[in-house]
């Protein structure tokens, strides 16, 4: 548990400050509470309820311990996100604010995030939907489909770009003009 | 005495109202900003306050307006909650931002937006990556600007689209200008 807490450290900006810290770390202490044996699990599961109440009401963010959620997640400015207990994440996600992963209306299940996804500020992802590897959801999107891998889903209701944006393309090696002008 | 002025033009904006979120926001970049221009020994002992008033605010209003942005004079953060406004804006006077805005630089891309005087950015509006928003500009609900808009011009949607050119447009205060 500490050498994961560690890593959201670092990944947050060092700062002890930062919301999303706080939000990781009781996810963090839920998880290593949930292989706990009986008495140590139901003494601490009073302080993990009484931190969720604390996050829910400075950040505005619900992040429960049931969710599964790989290594790595990054909430840079974690304030007002909503993650369904059912939903899936990946390794390396990034979530901004403002950002739902919830069920919907009339279709059961909550969302699954793939590996290096970047979730941007005030998308929402509703219900049963798969986010491929590598994708990314614009800011203010409404998500309701299935996203490919690689791609970028932007809009009301979201459209599917198959290639990825070039605001937002992912890091390659740069030819050999463009790497002479950045490094000048 | 640049600060107080700066300040009783935000507060006059807020229409007197102390209990606006966004005076408290307001006051504290103001004073982040004064901080951040004095000589050393002050400094650091500004600095520690300010990040103790910066955590409180943060913790209570959700906004976050960084000191190494650039607002200009009588801004009115509207219901200021859940505003994030990145290091390197710049926005002009006069202007009006609403709760659960984002300003800030694209994901994985360099570059903040410009902003002139007198706009009206609506509730929940994204502003990313190096844009120019002009003057007198109205950006609708919800919209996610990633391109340059001309003076005088309301744009919505997702992503963000010209919808034409008002010849007034109503300010933030219920008024047309």
């Amino acid at each position: 548990m500490f050498k994961k807490l560690r890593g959201d450290y670092e990944r947050h900006g060092r700062s002890l400050a930062d919301p999303g810290l706080w939000t990781l770390a009781t996810y963090r202490y839920g998880q290593w509470l949930d292989q706990q044996a009986s008495p140590v699990r139901w003494v601490g599961s009073k302080v993990y309820g009484t931190l969720l109440i604390g996050i829910q009401a400075f950040t505005g963010n619900a992040f429960f311990k049931d969710t599964k959620c790989g290594d790595d997640l990054t909430m840079p400015h974690g304030r007002n996100i909503l993650v369904h207990p059912e939903s899936e994440i990946g390794d390396r996600v990034t979530i901004e604010h403002q950002v739902t992963l919830a069920t919907t209306r009339g279709r059961p299940g909550a969302p699954k995030i793939g590996n290096d996804v970047i979730i941007e500020t005030g998308a929402k992802i509703l219900g049963p939907v798969k986010i491929g590897d590598g994708a990314i959801i614009g800011a203010n999107s409404i998500v309701a489909t299935d996203v490919p891998a690689g791609a970028t889903a932007i809009g009301v209701p979201c459209r599917i770009i198959k290639k990825p944006a070039v605001a937002v393309e992912a890091p390659k090696a740069p030819n050999g003009h463009a790497t002479t002008n950045s490094q000048s | 005495m640049r600060f107080l002025e700066l300040l009783k033009s935000d507060f006059e904006r807020h229409e007197h109202n102390v209990r606006e979120p966004g005076v408290a926001v307001l006051a504290n970049y103001r004073f982040g900003r004064v901080v951040s221009r004095l000589p050393d020994p002050l400094r650091a002992i500004g600095d520690a306050i300010y990040s103790a008033t910066t955590v409180a605010t943060e913790l209570l209003t959700g906004a976050v307006v960084s000191r190494d942005a650039q607002l200009g004079e009588a801004t009115h953060l509207i219901h200021g909650l859940n505003i994030r406004i990145a290091p390197g804006v710049k926005m002009g006077d006069r202007c009006g931002v609403m709760h659960e805005v984002t300003i800030g630089p694209a994901t994985g891309k360099e570059g903040v937006p410009t902003i002139g005087n007198d706009v009206f950015i609506g509730v929940g509006a994204t502003i990313r990556g190096p844009v120019k928003i002009g003057n007198a500009v109205v950006i609708g609900a919800m919209a996610v600007v990633t391109e340059d808009v001309p003076d005088g011009c309301f744009v919505m949607g997702v992503p963000a689209k010209k919808i034409g050119w008002p010849t007034t447009h109503i300010d933030d205060r219920g008024k047309a200008k």
